[in-house]
């Protein structure tokens, strides 16, 4: 179970190159910003994995949690910002 | 426990395998609007699999709890937050594509 | 499971009309226990303690207005049929991912994109935000904009239109909170937008802040 862990946490890690592409090459903000949040997305099941491959998915969990909370309202705070700044067209 | 072990190695690879797609959705996909819908859909059904195949392996106890906990916050706020990116592209002018465009041009 | 109702005694008692404050304390103080984790006297205490100071600082939102003029306190949900309405939804996510993972993966990607609006009957704003995020969990459909009744929603190929306007899922959220509705009464005025400036003047309504 510890390899299968392993394994499954680089393929989760490859995973998250791909919307990495689109955080660098978008063609507008919002794509980066969508593929930021993609990435934060896998990033929360990563950290749960790791808590189980660490052994202490007591502490990993609460981590969990907090960068789920964080990538929502980071989202959010970012949409609320582009309410008045002028974006830079493509 | 080789069952439970095989559930939880099972629905952790249907999670992944839905992730994969979310993201050559997000790689593949014309426009932002798109790319919102396999951030919020597919993304969402991956993350919420793998963390059910996570709990099952850990079973009944606090910890599982949390983890469904966070399953359930992901479930809830991905297509607000895809909703919220979106429509503030919309309001900035970020173009819909569709079908008809990409003929003429 | 059964709502509560106010209608069986002629003066409304405790619970009743203190009905969102209990649901919301007991939800709370359960949070409060599943991430301390502990169960002895003192954690309890304080998560007494800081549940009371929540709940307090929310008794003043409750009687503050949404932009739209509406009020989210007084509302009555149907906890029996939200508990119906959940596992639905979730077959709807599995249906709804499965669907566009094949539309991402199949080699000539048969998206054809489109903009429809349509005004709903939904009674308040909650429902309309249940509504807003089913809309974007179910197949092929994003929420774009809800203002007053009217919804903007993307749908990623033209056939889930159909599905849309159908009013089913309307109709299913309507009966968290009324007794009994149909689809056909639920949703009128769908209008298909194929300009991005039409689409653009149908939700820039309420944005007072333009830069």
């Amino acid at each position: 179970m510890q390899t299968f862990f392993i394994l499954i946490s680089a393929v989760l890690v490859l995973v998250l190159l791909l919307p990495f592409y689109r955080v660098l090459q978008g063609p507008t903000v919002f794509d980066r910003l969508l593929g930021a949040a993609a990435v934060g997305a896998k990033i929360i099941t990563l950290v749960l994995l790791f808590g189980l491959v660490y052994g202490r998915p007591g502490m990993f969990v609460d981590i969990a949690l907090g960068y789920a909370v964080l990538n929502f309202i980071g989202v959010i705070a970012v949409a609320r910002y582009f309410r008045t700044a002028s974006v830079k067209r493509p | 426990m080789v069952v439970i072990d095989a559930l939880a190695i099972i629905l952790m690879l249907a999670g992944a395998a839905f992730m994969l797609a979310g993201s050559i959705g997000i790689l593949r996909f014309p426009d932002v609007y798109c790319r919102a819908h396999a951030a919020t859909k597919v993304d969402t059904l991956g993350i919420m699999l793998f963390i059910l195949g996570l709990a099952v392996f850990e079973g009944f106890n606090l910890v599982s709890v949390k983890m469904l906990l966070v399953a359930a916050f992901v479930a809830l706020t991905s297509p607000v937050a895809a909703h919220a990116l979106s429509r503030r592209a919309m309001l900035h002018g970020v173009k819909p594509w569709t079908r008809k465009q990409k003929k003429e041009g | 499971m059964a709502q509560i109702s106010s209608g069986d005694r002629s003066p409304p008692g405790f619970l009743v009309q203190h009905r969102g404050i209990i649901i919301q304390s007991v939800l709370l103080l359960a949070l409060w226990l599943v991430l301390s984790g502990r169960f002895y006297p003192e954690p309890i205490l304080y998560g007494i303690i800081s549940v009371a100071f929540v709940v307090w600082l929310n008794l003043g939102v409750r009687h503050i207005p949404l932009s739209s003029g509406e009020y989210l306190s007084g509302h009555q949900i149907y906890f029996s049929r939200l508990l119906l309405y959940i596992p639905w939804l979730l077959w709807q996510i599995a249906k709804s991912a499965a669907f566009v993972a094949y539309l991402t993966l199949h080699p000539r990607m048969p998206i054809n994109p489109m903009v429809v609006t349509f005004d709903s009957r939904l009674p308040n704003p909650i429902a309309k935000v249940i509504l807003g995020n089913s809309i974007s969990l179910t197949p092929g459909t994003l929420t774009l904009d809800i203002h007053k009744d009217q919804f903007t929603v993307h749908a990623i190929v033209d056939e889930v239109e159909e599905d849309l306007v159908s009013g089913d899922m309307e109709s299913r959220v309507g009966r968290l909170y009324l007794s009994q509705c149909t689809p056909q009464e639920m949703c009128d005025g769908v209008c298909i937008l194929k300009r991005s400036k039409e689409i653009k003047k149908a939700m820039e309504h309420q944005e007072e802040g333009k830069p």
